[in-house]
C-alpha cells in the first residue's frame, strides 16, 4: 500500500488548481450570485486537456489514471460544483462509459472529439417521473427500419443547454422494465430534440442543469451503444464512473469548508479570544478533518480498484454516501462557525452547503446508497460479470491484459 | 543551440520544521525543486520557444526524480541525474566538480542556474562551475535576451540594474525576478512520460575515488538564544504609549 502521490499525480493535481484558482476562484461569487452560466470556461477545460484526463491517449485523452482523475475533481469542486459537474456528465457518465461499452467506430466519432474537448457531452436517464426508480423510465425507443424513433422527456440533465452528445436512455417496452432499455447517442441538431433550463433551484447556479424533449427524433441504430436490453446494465456501469468523480469532488469541497472555516476561527473574536479557543468549535474543525481524510481514503481505494479494472461498484457507492453526506454536514458546520457572516454570501460557506445538498440527491440518492451497501453486507446483492468490463487505466493496459 | 539547466530538490521552504533534538530539520520533510532553479528553466524554455532550435537538458545530482519529471513536464527534453550518494552528500566544491564532469561530457552553449538554492544557500556552484568550466558567468540575472547569437542580460545590483552583453557559452544564475515559472499543462506531463532521464554514477564520469572528499563539513543547526528581552507596552492608552516609546529609544540615543 503505498499511500504517497506520483510526481506525475503532483503535477496534474497542481495545473487543475492552478486553473480552478485563476479561471474561476476570483469570480464564482458573482456568477453564483447572478446565476450566471459561463460556458467558456468549459471549452477552456477542453483546450487544456482537462475534459480528456482519464482517456487513452489513443482515443484523444491524457492517459492519467484514476488517483489524478480523483485529484483533478477534488480541485475543481473545492472552487465549485459546476467545475466538477462537467467531470461528471462529460467524462465519468458519458465519455468513459463509451470507452467501456462502445465498438472502435462509435469511440473514433464521439469518444474521440469529447476527449479532446471539441464536443461536449452528458447522460439523461433521469425524467419527470422517474429518478432512483430508473427502470421505469418512459421515454420510448420504436425501431422503424434502421432507425429507433424517440419520444419522451429528461429532467434534471447537466450540461443539457451545452452538450453536443447526449447519452440517452429509452425503453423499447415498458413492460420488460430494466431489460426493455436501450442506451442511444442522440446529437444536437436531430429533429425533433429541444432542451431548456431548470430554474430556481437550490445550488450549482453557476452551472447549467434543464430539461430535453424528444419529438419523433430519428437516432440511426448505428447510434445505439451496445445491444437492445443492455441499456440498464449500462447505465449503472455510468453511475460507477459517474458517483466516483462525485465522491470525489465532495472531498474539495469538504476541505474548502474546512479551510474557511481554519481561517475565520482564528480571524473572528468572542469573549475575549479567537473562537477557534471554544471547544465546540474544534469539535467541529475535528470532524471535517475526519471526514474529509476518510472520504479521501474511500475515494482512492476505489481509484485503485479502477486503475486495474476490477469491478469497484460496492466501493464506489460507499464513497459517493460517505464523502457526500460529510460534505453537506462540513459546509453545515461551516457555517455554524462562521455565524450570522456565514448566512450571508458575503463568505464562500453558504454556497457549499448549497452546492453540497444535490449531491446527497443526484447519482443515487442517501437512502439508495444505504440500500447497497446493505444489500452487499447482507448477501441479497451481488455483482454480475459485464460483457464489457471497466477497462483499467492506460498505465494498467498492458499488465491486465498479460493477466486475462 | 543546447541548454543545459542544472536543477536541485530541496526541502520545501513552506514545510520546512527545526528538529532541535536532532539538530537538523525534521526528517521526511517534503522534496520540492528549488525556487529559483524554476526560474533558470522557465528561461531556457523562453530561448526555446523563440529561436526553436535549442535542447534542452536539465541536469541534478543527488535525489531528484520527481524535479526532474516536473522539468521534462514543463519543457525540457530530457534529463540527467547522478545518483551518487557520496557526491550528493558533498560540500559545493564537490557538487561543482561532479556537476562540471557532466557538461563536459554532454557539452553546452548555455548553462542556467538558480542563483543559490533554498537548503545549502552557498550561491557557490554556479561561479564554481565558471571556474572548473573556464566560461564566464553573470550573477543575480533578472532579464535575459538573446539576439544574433548574443546575450543581453541584466544583473540586479543594490539599488539598480547593470545590463552585461555577452557572447556564450556562458553561465548565468538565475533570481526569481526573471520571470514566471510556467505550471506544465496535462500536454506537457504527457509528453514528459516520453522523455528519456539517464541516470549517471560516478564511475561514468570518470571521476576518481577521491572526487566526493569534501573540505567543509556541515556541523549541526541550533536555534540561537534569545538574548535581550523586549518590552510590550499593554493596557495603555496610544498617546502615552508613543511617549513612552520616543523616551525609550531617546534613552538609548537611538532618535
Ligand atoms: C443538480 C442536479 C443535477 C442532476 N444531473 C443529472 C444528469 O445529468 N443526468 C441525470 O440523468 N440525472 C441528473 N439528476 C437527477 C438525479 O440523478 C435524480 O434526482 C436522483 O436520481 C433522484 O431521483 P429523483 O429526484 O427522481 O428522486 P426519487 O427517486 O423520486 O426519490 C425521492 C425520495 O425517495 C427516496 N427513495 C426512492 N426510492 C427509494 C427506495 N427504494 N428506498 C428508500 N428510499 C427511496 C429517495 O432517496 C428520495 O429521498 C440531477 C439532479 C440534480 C439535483
Amino acid at each position: 500500500m503505498d499511500f504517497e502521490y506520483t510526481s506525475e499525480q503532483i503535477q496534474v493535481r497542481d495545473m487543475v488548481r492552478e486553473f480552478a484558482q485563476r479561471e474561476v476562484a476570483p469570480y464564482i461569487q458573482e456568477w453564483d450570485a447572478k446565476g450566471e452560466y459561463h460556458p467558456e470556461v468549459l471549452y477552456k477545460m477542453g483546450s487544456l486537456g482537462i475534459l480528456g484526463l482519464p482517456i487513452p491517449e489513443r482515443y484523444g485523452g491524457g492517459g492519467f489514471d484514476y488517483v489524478s482523475f480523483a485529484l483533478a475533481c477534488e480541485e475543481l469542486e473545492a472552487v465549485d460544483t459546476f467545475l466538477r459537474v462537467v467531470m461528471s456528465v462529460h467524462v465519468g457518465l458519458n465519455s468513459l462509459t463509451l470507452h467501456q461499452w462502445a465498438t472502435e467506430e462509435q469511440k473514433q466519432r464521439w469518444l474521440v472529439p469529447q476527449a479532446k474537448g471539441e464536443k461536449l457531452a452528458t447522460f439523461g436517464l433521469t425524467e419527470p417521473g422517474a429518478g432512483s426508480d430508473a427502470g421505469n423510465i418512459q421515454t420510448r425507443a420504436v425501431r422503424d427500419g434502421d432507425y429507433y424513433i424517440l419520444n419522451g422527456e429528461k429532467m434534471w440533465i447537466s450540461l443539457a443547454n451545452t452538450a453536443d452528445h447526449f447519452l440517452v436512455f429509452a425503453t423499447l417496452d415498458p413492460s420488460k422494465k430494466h431489460h426493455g432499455l436501450i442506451a442511444l447517442v442522440v446529437e444536437r441538431g436531430m429533429e425533433g430534440l429541444t432542451t431548456g433550463s431548470i430554474k430556481g433551484k437550490l445550488g450549482v447556479r453557476a452551472g447549467d442543469t434543464g430539461w430535453i424533449n424528444f419529438q419523433n427524433v430519428r437516432v440511426p441504430v448505428e447510434n445505439r451503444i451496445g445491444e437492445e436490453g443492455e441499456g440498464f446494465k449500462i447505465a449503472m456501469s455510468a453511475i460507477d464512473q459517474g458517483r466516483f468523480t462525485v465522491a470525489a469532488g465532495a472531498v474539495g469541497l469538504i476541505r474548502a469548508a474546512k479551510e474557511a472555516s481554519i481561517k475565520y476561527c482564528h480571524e473572528r473574536e468572542a469573549f475575549g479570544q479567537e473562537i477557534g479557543k471554544f471547544e465546540l468549535v474544534q469539535q467541529m474543525i475535528a470532524n471535517m478533518v475526519a471526514g474529509e481524510e476518510a472520504s479521501r481514503l474511500l475515494v482512492m481505494r476505489a481509484a485503485e480498484l479502477k486503475n486495474r479494472g476490477i469491478r469497484n461498484t460496492r466501493e464506489t457507492s460507499l464513497a459517493k454516501w460517505f464523502a457526500c453526506d460529510r460534505a453537506f454536514e462540513a459546509a453545515n458546520d461551516a457555517i455554524q462557525i462562521h455565524g450570522a457572516y456565514g448566512y450571508s454570501n458575503e463568505y464562500p460557506v453558504e454556497r457549499y452547503m448549497r452546492n453540497a445538498r444535490g449531491a446527497v440527491i443526484y447519482e443515487g440518492t442517501r437512502e439508495i446508497h444505504q440500500l447497497i451497501q446493505a444489500g452487499y453486507a447482507l448477501g441479497y446483492r451481488t455483482d454480475r460479470p459485464l460483457r464489457c468490463p471497466q477497462p483499467p487505466a492506460q498505465a494498467w493496459e498492458s499488465e491486465v491484459a498479460s493477466r486475462s | 543551440m543546447k541548454i543545459v539547466v542544472l536543477v536541485k530538490q530541496v526541502p520545501d521552504p513552506n514545510a520546512v520544521r527545526f528538529d532541535p533534538r536532532a539538530g537538523d530539520i525534521q526528517s521526511g520533510t517534503p522534496q520540492v525543486a528549488n525556487e529559483y532553479d524554476l526560474h533558470a528553466m522557465e528561461a531556457a524554455i523562453q530561448i526555446k520557444e523563440q529561436q526553436g532550435d535549442v535542447e534542452i537538458v536539465a541536469v541534478s545530482l543527488g535525489q531528484a526524480r520527481e524535479t526532474l519529471n516536473r522539468c521534462l513536464a514543463m519543457g525540457a527534453d530530457r534529463a540527467i541525474v547522478v545518483e551518487d550518494a557520496a557526491l550528493a552528500s558533498g560540500d559545493s566544491a564537490v557538487t561543482a566538480k561532479a556537476l562540471a564532469a557532466v557538461l563536459r561530457a554532454e557539452g553546452f552553449d548555455l548553462i542556467l542556474v538558480g542563483q543559490e538554492t533554498s537548503d545549502g544557500g552557498t550561491g557557490s556552484v554556479g561561479p564554481a562551475l565558471a571556474a572548473l568550466l573556464d566560461v564566464p558567468v553573470v550573477s543575480n540575472v533578472v532579464a535575459l535576451e538573446k539576439q544574433d547569437g548574443r546575450l543581453t542580460v541584466q544583473r540586479e545590483i543594490e539599488d539598480g540594474r547593470q545590463v552585461i552583453d555577452l557572447a556564450p557559452p556562458a553561465i548565468l544564475c538565475a533570481l526569481s525576478g526573471l520571470n514566471e515559472p510556467r505550471y506544465p499543462s496535462l500536454k506537457g506531463i504527457m509528453a514528459a512520460r516520453r522523455k528519456p532521464t539517464e541516470a549517471k554514477s560516478a564511475a561514468d564520469l570518470g571521476l576518481a575515488d577521491d572526487a566526493a572528499q569534501s573540505r567543509v563539513s556541515w556541523g549541526q543547526l541550533f536555534v540561537e538564544e534569545e538574548t535581550a528581552e523586549g518590552i510590550i507596552l499593554k493596557d495603555v492608552d496610544a498617546d502615552s504609549a508613543v511617549d513612552q516609546l520616543v523616551a525609550f529609544l531617546q534613552e538609548r540615543k537611538l532618535v
